[in-house]
């Protein structure tokens, strides 16, 4: 199945992220130039999972009469990984990356989530959260991959930093993980949108999940807190419509400023979501994001975080 | 690998990042956007004095409205049918393009940057229903 989203690189293979530093005079990424040894472990752990995205598939193979059991199995074994949720769907065209061909029929998205209460500690304390969550779902989504090989003999590829070929909110939106904001991330009803993605696509047979509406897009069309806290201005009012959902798409070319082209990390449109506790009910995460908002008031909104 | 990976080869087979940088061919539909876009520039184009070609669409199909632009020192008639490996893209500091062209519905929706004879960087492609419109239009054009 040919592949048809294209997905921005990451680093300095994205031609637009090295077009902005040509017209600002800049050689390299300040965000990455500063030395943060805990972050950057991080990051060489999902690098070094990259080889073990794939591997030989045992030839028994398990017959697979029961998609609903396939599935919650599946969901039990994502979640004894380290995942917090686990859903799965048909692999569609729109959910690869543009011209490339994977030879699954279903995907299954992990996500491992970010704990809220770092963002009352900083910067540096959500980088660092932000980069732990993302090897973990390296961690999870290699490890799926190998016991679906291994244990029922189908194949299985595992996708996450360390490489991948999957756009990841329209996979999350078929899978009944929630709803894109206006901010430019999905919204989990549990989770907000602080959670870091893995996936596996697979021929693994299972039963498939169902996308799940709880009033997000009309949410946000009036709430504005991502918007109005945007130190880039990069948030639009605007949006696009793609397959009937609204994208607001984030201006690269102003969110990068903030959130490459300095040396603290930027997560502000995130960290003042309503949706961190808004649907849950979560009193601990409300009284989290009152205070972090009290924080960005005293910062004048739309001040970058670490510059108080 | 990226992009513009050579379809029928399968992402297991090939990892990410770590490929030659053997520029790939232009996806066809990135190429079929481009084409229309600019023959919508050549037939209504209104020629900037900063040496840019712009047209603003009105639509027909949901889509506020279509803004095409393309600069450079003349109007292509067509975009490069290779678009360059990412991996390429840090090994070639400094690099400044020749033509640019942007199409925005009403946010940047499709940004490409290119010189004659060279592969082309892809700055932003976010699928939608923008694409229809500008289909459309080419195809309205054509018929007048």
């Amino acid at each position: 199945m040919i592949g048809t989203s294209w997905i921005r690189e990451q680093g300095l293979q994205d031609a637009l992220l090295v077009e902005s530093l040509r017209q600002l005079g800049m050689q390299e990424v300040p965000l990455w130039r500063r030395k943060f040894p805990e972050r950057d472990a991080a990051m060489k752990h999902w690098t070094e999972l990259a080889p073990l995205r794939d591997g030989p598939v045992n030839p028994v193979r398990v017959e697979v009469p029961d998609l609903a059991a396939m599935a919650d199995n599946i969901k039990r074994r994502g979640r004894a990984a380290g995942a917090d949720d686990v859903g799965m769907t048909a692999l569609r065209p729109e959910f690869i990356e543009l011209g490339v061909d994977l030879p699954h029929k279903n995907v299954i998205a992990v996500i491992c989530y970010e704990d809220y209460g770092k963002t009352l500690e900083g910067p540096d304390a959500v980088d660092l959260e932000a980069m732990t969550a993302y090897a973990r779902c390296a961690d999870v989504a290699t490890e799926l991959a190998r016991q679906i090989r291994d244990e029922f003999g189908y194949s299985a590829l595992a996708h996450h930093n360390g490489s991948f070929q999957i756009q990841a909110i329209p996979v999350f939106n078929a899978v009944g993980f929630g709803e894109l904001g206006r901010h430019g991330s999905l919204i989990h009803p549990v989770f907000g949108s602080n959670f870091r993605p893995g996936f596996v696509t697979t021929d693994l047979p299972v039963a498939y999940d169902l996308p799940r509406n709880f009033g997000v897009q009309d949410y946000c069309m009036t709430c504005n807190l991502c918007r109005n806290n945007c130190p880039g201005d990069a948030i639009p009012d605007d949006y696009i419509v793609t397959d009937g959902i609204k994208r607001w798409l984030t201006d690269i070319e102003k969110c990068y400023p903030i959130s490459r082209f300095r040396e603290t990390y930027c997560h502000i449109c995130v960290d003042v979501c309503p949706y961190i506790y808004k649907e849950n009910g979560d009193a601990k995460k409300r009284d989290t994001f009152r205070e972090y908002m009290k924080v960005r008031k005293n910062e004048g909104y739309k001040t970058p975080k670490g510059d108080r | 690998m990226r992009d513009t990976k050579p379809q029928r080869v399968t992402a297991s087979e090939t990892a990410y990042r770590d490929a030659t940088g053997t520029p790939t061919r232009t996806a066809p539909v990135l190429a079929e956007l481009a084409e229309a876009a600019l023959s919508l520039l050549a037939a209504r184009g209104q020629r900037e004095t900063g040496g840019g070609t712009s047209i603003h669409v009105k639509t027909t199909l949901g889509v506020p409205h279509l803004d095409i632009r393309c600069t450079g020192p003349d109007l292509p008639k067509a975009v490069s049918a290779q678009t360059a490996h990412p991996s390429s893209i840090p090994k070639q500091r400094p690099w400044v393009g020749t033509y640019r062209l942007a199409v925005k519905a009403p946010l940047l929706v499709f940004d490409i940057y290119w010189n004659p004879g060279e592969p082309l960087r892809i700055m932003q492609f976010s699928r939608g229903d923008w694409e229809r419109e500008l289909l459309a239009e080419r195809d309205r054009v054509r018929v007048a």
